[in-house]
């Protein structure tokens, strides 16, 4: 096939990405620069909207949450993910099946459902929050304790999701490698550790570069469950973001906010290159 | 091959903005079927359809309804539609989002209704203060739901506490209060957790005599003053007593209806038609089958408070003046006459209460409502009026965020019942700026 026909086949995506892609963000630091609600006449601010959320104190309460969920939900969602898909694997082909659908039974779910869940079992005065007064936790005066409920939610929604993409990269091994590492007398453990895990080292650390990406745009598990409670300290960026424009009408600070947490995002997946790239050469 | 790229990306932004201007086009020029057709965005209800129906009938102006979704309770989905050009001739909405748009700037213009209303049609309205700007009449408020105090007779009744009577004190309800939670049951309930439903406890200040804002000046909230801080102290008393549950601070809106729903709640400000659709639920969620039994009463009185006045919004129409002279006109003519006698009358059948002096109260028996209750509420609005918290200003989905902060941080120990009051006084003079 010329180039230019796969230049023309991806012209219908490239108009989308464009469209609905390139151009709103475009329009994102455009309205960076400007004091706006959208309704009124924008005024030129410069790098004030920057200024403002470089140093408002929520915003960087927001970071250190989405922080947290970035690294818990990676080292969460990517563990668990793979723990599920070996124990799946190493289960039998005739499990396969059942436990992929299993595995895949909550990512229909809403995650507004879900979160929704969670939030009545964590009702102010249901028994879970009462038991874990009595064992002197007193659960909605704790961010750790809000932001690890707010983890779980979101973990035990999506690690089915990641178990399922494991498990489909693992049966397009060859069945040789196990065969042959069977014979040298090595357990389904040590297969999984040596052999299987460094085959499928590209696609956990894709999984885990979306996971962390995830987790910086998460908005629907904190706003349901905590609304950012206590004292916004469980917001994640998004959420701030959300507030900003659609709360506040502030959607030149929102836009601001927006792109600093692009760029933490993107210094984030930097970094995952990096330690990829060092994978490799060694 | 790479020198086609450029070309290419040039030549998908071209088919994007031909794409842009064509829709745009189309959009505007929807075929008319009789005389003028213009657009109104809003919630759709069936009284609307209805209403419609009728006008256009009437008029032969065509009504294109726009029906979005507010479920979220933010304005994202007019936002989009008005960024992306598609801005209606009319918007009908809950006062508190419409009252944003209630601007004139050069991206949005309120129509200033006032030159197409006779002076006895502006006279008909209670109040038209909150809706107008420098003289201008940039919206139309709709029959509005009120609220009273919603008395649990059963429970009082079980702990031979006396059901009192209109004309009661905060002291007499003090007392009840300090019997019920003997009892080991809860005076009323508070929350803070999120800042919907505020109408549930924003009334407070009224029995007290403070106000969030007076006589349509807007310039400064008048909640500052020692009315608002015997409220601030009346709410942190409440759940430091144990008069509401303690969890307050992290309670939301529904979870403290739950709670009153279970029944063992004696006070809750509420409107009449609500009872009725929390009776319901009550019963489909299995909370509290047997229900119980009620009455209507206005707040208990403060010292030096006769009435407490009522609470609540509905929806306010706002009409957008655009180029086109014709659908302007008939954006208005489609403003006025929808929230004229016989919109009134459709919706205070379902419970709320005449935006109107001329009288549009339905036959008793066809009220969907408790007649008793509604007739509580109705006499509560004759006689000490509407307590104005900013539902009409722009800027008000930002003040309402504000209280229960203030609440969460004195219920938690963090500020005390002044230095709440003083934070959420200021945090609404600096908004009301903006």
């Amino acid at each position: 096939m010329k180039p230019l026909v796969a230049y023309v086949l991806l012209l219908p995506a490239l108009f989308g990405f464009l469209l609905c892609g390139l151009l709103p963000v475009m329009g994102v630091g455009y309205l960076s620069f400007f004091k706006s609600d959208l309704l009124h006449d924008d005024v030129w601010v410069g790098f004030g909207n920057y200024v403002t959320a470089l140093t408002e104190g929520h915003w960087l309460s927001a970071l250190r949450a989405s922080a947290f969920y970035a690294v818990s939900t990676v080292i969460l969602q990517v563990g668990g993910g793979l723990i599920l898909a070996f124990t799946a694997y190493h289960a039998g082909r005739r499990w396969l099946s059942a436990s992929r659908f299993l595995f895949f039974l909550p990512t229909f779910s809403a995650g507004l459902v879900i979160s929704q869940m969670w939030r009545s079992l964590l009702h102010p005065m249901g028994w879970a929050v009462v038991a874990m007064k009595s064992l002197g936790l007193d659960f909605w005066h704790s961010p750790l304790a809000v932001m690890t409920a707010i983890t779980l939610s979101h973990f035990s929604a999506n690690v089915g999701g990641q178990a399922v993409v494991f498990l489909s990269v693992l049966l397009g091994i060859g069945q040789e490698y196990k065969d042959a590492a069977r014979v040298d007398g090595a357990s389904n453990a040590l297969i999984s550790r040596r052999i299987f895990l460094p085959m499928i080292s590209t696609t956990v650390l894709v999984m885990a570069v979306m996971q962390f990406i995830g987790a910086f745009q998460m908005w629907e598990t904190p706003r349901f469950i905590s609304n950012g409670a206590p004292d916004g300290k469980s917001a994640t960026l998004m959420f701030d973001v959300w507030q900003t424009a659609f709360v506040q009408n502030d959607f030149g600070l929102a836009s601001a906010k927006t792109i600093i947490m692009a760029v933490v995002i993107a210094v984030g997946v930097g970094i995952a290159r990096i330690i990829q790239k060092g994978t490799s050469c060694a | 091959m790479k020198r086609f790229l450029p070309w290419l990306v040039a030549a998908a932004l071209l088919v994007a903005s031909v794409a842009i201007v064509i829709g745009g086009a189309v959009g505007r020029n929807r075929v008319v079927t009789k005389g003028v057709t213009i657009d109104a965005a809003g919630v759709y209800g069936p009284i609307w359809g209805k209403q419609i129906e009728v006008f256009t009938a009437l008029t032969e102006i065509n009504v294109n309804y726009i029906g979005f979704n507010t479920a979220d309770g933010t304005t994202i989905a007019l936002d989009s539609m008005i960024n992306a050009g598609i801005v209606p001739n009319v918007l009908v909405d809950f006062t508190g989002r419409a009252s944003k748009y209630m601007i004139q700037t050069s991206k949005l213009k309120a129509m200033d209704l006032k030159p197409y209303m006779t002076k006895a049609e502006i006279a008909e309205f209670y109040d038209l203060v909150p809706w107008t700007r420098n003289g201008k009449i940039l919206g139309l408020p709709n029959p509005s739901p009120g609220q009273a105090m919603c008395v649990n007779t059963t429970l009082l009744e079980k702990y031979g506490i006396p059901i009192p009577n209109a004309g009661w004190t905060i002291d007499e309800f003090l007392t009840m209060a300090k019997q019920l939670k003997s009892f080991g049951a809860w005076a009323t309930v508070l929350f803070a957790a999120n800042p919907s439903s505020d109408y549930l406890y924003v009334n407070w200040f009224g029995a007290f005599g403070a106000r969030i804002f007076t006589g349509g000046d807007y310039s400064k909230t008048t909640v500052q003053s020692d009315a608002g801080l015997k409220t601030f102290t009346f709410f942190n008393d409440l759940v430091k007593n144990g008069y509401a549950p303690k969890e307050a601070a992290e309670l939301w809106d529904d979870a403290a209806l739950e709670i009153w729903m279970k029944g063992n709640v004696a006070f809750m400000p509420l409107r009449p038609d609500w009872v009725l659709v929390y009776k319901a639920i009550a019963k489909d969620q299995k909370l509290n089958e047997a229900w119980f039994d009620y009455k209507f009463l206005p707040f208990p009185a403060g010292q030096g408070v006769k009435v407490t006045p009522t609470v609540g919004a509905g929806s306010t129409m706002v009409a957008f003046e655009k180029r086109d002279k014709a659908q302007n006109a008939a954006a208005a003519k489609f403003s006025v006459w929808a929230t004229g006698k016989d919109t009134n009358y459709a919706f205070t059948r379902q419970g709320a209460f005449s935006a109107l002096r001329v009288p549009t109260d339905p036959p008793m028996d066809e009220m969907i409502v408790r007649t008793a209750d509604w007739l509580v509420v109705r006499d509560i609005a004759n006689t000490a009026g509407w307590m104005d918290v900013g539902y009409t200003l722009p800027m008000y989905t930002m003040i309402r965020q504000e209280l229960p902060k203030r609440l969460q941080a004195m219920w938690k120990g963090d500020q005390t019942p002044a230095e709440a009051l003083a934070a959420y006084a200021a945090f609404i003079n600096e908004a009301v700026k903006k």
